[in-house]
């Protein structure tokens, strides 16, 4: 990890050694160079000293001149004469040979011998001087110490003296010379020291100015190198479009990613996040784990790379991502895991995330579009047999019954007892329903009206009911409406192809109305029931009618036929014993009264209405006293008819036994202001007539 | 839609009363509302659902109910703030239990409370949504579901 490449490096390297190189020899040169004009300094102050003792051994040699005679004073200037004229001559011949002397602290200094010409000359000339001069002094010294008499001593001083007095300023002179000569020589050396630093300093500084413009113009080049490649990556990672990112091996994601990474994930910021945060809320928990454990995996070298490409659980996958209200957007995205490995060893594991939800979406909506295509052709067979003016009336009305259901459902209740009304009501509502259904043979509604029937059977069944128990309604009345709609898209659609487009007036008065469906209604129930009857319509066509009018007049026709088939119509055998027709017949009849109003018949050759039977079953409804229903007339019986959950049928069918359509009929009919009267004869027949006063098709068609 | 699906969220509205001191709480029938115009009170506590079903959940009571509520959890603060947060707390309740019922196989976002109906950005395009009324004391709040298969 830590290798320094020194081939990049090596000049910088260089370029240091040299300059500490440089700088170490200045220092030593000038350690060596203070060192010795140290000494020369000192030359210089022996040298000077030397200038003053010639002239105080002088004054000394006079002092021991006065001094003689008295004994203190005389020894005092002998002891200052040996001292001076010691301190000279040791110092002078350390200067000529090189030795040691006595320095101005009293310690001996070492001396090296004076080689400058001038130095060495002037030391030769005073030694020429100082040897006789030399003599005399100890001449002077052993005679003293021999005890020789004053007047003897005197002689030898004046000698020596008229010595001094012809040498004394030549060699003061000499002294000067050796002085000036060292001084000379010591100042030679310094300028000499201040060169070579100068020198040592400049090219220092030169060295270091290499270093400095070397080494910048080195790293401004690599900068722009990196400024570059950096420049390229940002590039990249701005434009690319997947999210791009790096897991490092504690599992958390890389500092750099693609900007398109945040717009995937929806979020502001994902680096050194770690990898679980990322995806814990916008996948399954299960799938998370999967993947985590996908990516541990991956971290792993001993698995090769090529083996883990099938175990991605990460591709395709769904994820839902919540915004800021709560709401989630759903996205399909492909990770891609590729291992960035470095001599062998996985560093870190590269990551690309393809948004493919368009792609998913389109490949869902053409899967939803076949579907929905199959279930239009199967549909479209289901409702191509009935009249399309007649279905769409059924689609409005069919919404109008499902509004009034959902109506009732939202209605509060309080008690049980309301809730049994609301299922009563309710229950009129879809068995009307299931009768037109019937009637026009579109068997799915049919079917899943009866459902809902069954299912509201079984609640009007049980002891104690809450709201929840209705959940199963709000179901089933949801698959209603939604079936509704695709029949009814599928009907607008049919309406486009149809060449028959009338105009508002036309369709409002359409005379050509299309009956069929009752003689189709009459065919199946009484197929299903095993009877044979005839169905006589007349005037059913001549009399102009809106639309409310001839919705109307067709629930009260498929109630009546419903009830006449059912109830009326006895079986072939039966008819046979009777010695009637084994085909029944049932007549509808329409016609326009004087007054204005439309008068409705329809009447069976059936069996008529038995009223005991009617009798017996109230009598087993248990809701009256046996002494009441015993009491009623036969009219009143009949008015049992058209009460709410009075059947007289064996067993519930789609045709009969619900109980629930005649007295919606009534209700109807006395909504429209119109009049119900029965008619009938024990085993010849049974009318029903119904008068209706006409409103908008009167005025249209005046 | 199915029943059972229903039934889940619905009862994550009564366990919360269920926790209350007064714990009389009961469900009106069932019935469906057009997507156009969302049903709500006062305030509403909506939660965003993904899986198998898409769309959201919300609950939404009265002021009254709530101030109610409130006081009877031993809240004698009554502010809109501690509403919003009672509203929020019926929502996560519903999306608890909607989470441990669905386990890993439905997606139940943290509630988000708004004052009114919640915005058409919440629901399901033409769609009807199911609304179960609640009624808790003398008051009506309601739960109302709006979620599609696709």
């Amino acid at each position: 990890m830590f290798k320094l490449d020194y081939g990049k490096y090596k000049g910088i390297i260089i370029s240091v050694a040299l300059f500490l190189l440089l700088d170490a020899s200045v220092l030593m040169l000038n350690f060596y160079i203070s060192f010795e004009i140290a000494e020369d300094a000192n030359s210089v102050n022996l040298a000077g000293r030397q200038r003053m003792l010639s002239q105080r051994m002088v004054k000394s040699l006079y002092d021991f001149k006065e001094s003689l005679g008295e004994i203190d004073e005389e020894q005092r200037a002998l002891t200052e004469l040996k001292l001076t004229y010691n301190l000279f001559d040791r110092t002078l011949t350390a200067f000529a040979e090189g030795g040691t002397t006595t320095g101005a602290d009293n310690q001996n200094v070492s001396l090296e011998q004076i080689t400058t010409a001038n130095g060495a000359e002037a030391l030769k000339t005073a030694q020429d001087i100082w040897t006789p001069y030399s003599s005399r002094f100890q001449e002077i010294f052993s005679r003293y110490d021999q005890g020789i008499n004053d007047e003897q001593m005197q002689v030898l001083l004046a000698d020596l003296m008229i010595y001094a007095k012809a040498n004394n300023l030549e060699l003061l002179k000499l002294m000067n010379i050796l002085t000036v000569d060292l001084e000379q020589y010591a100042a030679s050396k310094a300028t000499r020291l201040r060169m070579i630093q100068t020198v040592g300093i400049s090219l220092a500084v030169l060295n270091f100015l290499l270093i400095m413009f070397h080494f910048l113009r080195q790293l401004r080049e690599s900068d722009v190198k990196i400024e570059a490649a950096r420049k390229e990556t940002t590039d990249i990672l701005n434009t690319v479009n997947e999210g791009l990112f790096l897991i490092r091996p504690d599992m958390t994601v890389g500092l750099q990613h693609s900007r398109q990474l945040l717009d995937i994930f929806g979020i502001d910021s994902v680096a050194a996040q770690p990898v679980e945060r990322l995806l814990k809320d916008i996948i399954s928990e299960k799938d998370l784990k999967t993947a985590m454990g996908f990516i541990e995996l991956l971290f792993n070298d001993r698995i090769k790379e090529k083996l883990t490409g099938d175990l991605n659980p990460l591709q395709g996958i769904e994820v839902n991502i919540a915004d800021q209200s709560g709401r989630y957007h759903t996205k399909y995205l492909n990770f891609d895991f590729a291992r960035v490995s470095n001599q062998g060893v996985i560093d870190e594991i590269l990551v690309t995330v393809t948004d493919i939800t368009q792609q998913v979406n389109l490949e869902k909506e053409l899967a939803a579009s076949k579907a929905s295509s199959e279930q239009q052709m199967e549909m479209l067979t289901s409702i191509l047999h009935a009249n399309p003016s007649v279905l769409k009336a059924f689609v409005q009305e069919a919404y109008k019954n499902f509004e009034r259901i959902n109506d009732e459902l939202k209605r509060p209740e309080k008690g049980q007892y309301q809730y049994l009304d609301k299922i009563q009501a309710i229950f009129t509502i879809i068995h009307k329903f299931k009768g037109e259904a019937s009637a026009l043979n579109l068997d799915r509604f049919a079917a899943m009206a009866h459902d809902f029937e069954t299912s509201l059977t079984n609640l009007r069944n049980r002891d104690k009911l809450t709201g929840n128990d209705f959940l199963d309604l709000a179901v089933q009345l949801d698959k209603l409406f939604s079936y509704t709609d695709a029949v009814q898209q599928l009907v607008e659609r049919l309406a486009q192809f149809s060449e028959s487009r009338k105009s508002d007036k036309a369709s409002l008065l359409q005379s050509e109305r299309n009956w069929d469906h009752l003689s189709h209604l009459v065919q199946t129930i009484s197929t299903r029931q095993g009877k044979k009857i005839q169905l006589a319509t007349c005037g059913l066509n001549e009399n102009l009618l809106d639309d409310d009018m001839a919705n109307m007049i067709n629930n009260i026709c498929i109630q009546f036929l419903r009830n006449a088939v059912s109830h009326g119509i006895e079986s072939p055998l039966e008819r046979q014993r009777q010695r009637k027709s084994p085909t029944g017949r049932i007549d509808i009849r329409l016609v326009n009264l004087n007054s204005g109003d439309i008068e409705l018949t329809v009447e069976d050759d059936g069996q008529g209405i038995d009223c005991n039977v009617l009798r017996q079953k109230a009598l087993e409804s248990g809701r009256w006293s046996p002494d009441l229903v015993n009491s009623w007339s036969n009219r009143q019986l009949i008015g049992l008819i058209f009460k709410p959950g009075f059947s007289t049928a064996e067993k519930l069918s789609e045709d009969a036994g619900r109980g629930i359509g005649m007295d919606v009929i009534k209700q109807q009919i006395q909504g429209a202001g119109g009049k119900l009267s029965v008619a009938h004869r024990s085993g010849r027949f049974c009318r029903f007539t119904v008068t209706i006063p006409q409103t908008i098709s009167a005025q249209v068609a005046a | 839609m199915s029943e059972a699906t229903l039934q889940v969220f619905i009862d994550g509205v009564v366990r919360y009363f269920e926790h209350t001191s007064d714990k009389e709480v009961k469900l009106g029938t069932p019935y469906l509302i057009d997507n156009n115009a969302p049903a709500a009170f006062d305030y509403t506590g909506i939660i965003g659902v993904s899986g198998p079903y898409r769309g959201c959940v919300y609950f939404t009571a009265p002021r009254a109910l709530l101030r109610h509520l409130l006081l009877s959890l031993g809240e004698p603060e009554t502010g809109t703030e501690n509403m919003i947060d009672l509203v929020g707390e019926v929502a996560n309740t519903i999306s608890g239990n909607a989470r441990s019922e669905f386990g890993n196989e439905f997606m139940i976002s943290v509630p988000v409370v708004v004052q009114g109906a919640p915005d058409s950005i919440h629901l399901p395009k033409s769609l009807r949504s199911y609304v179960i009324p609640v009624y808790w004391k003398a008051y009506s709040a309601a739960v109302v579901i709006s979620l599609t298969s696709y």
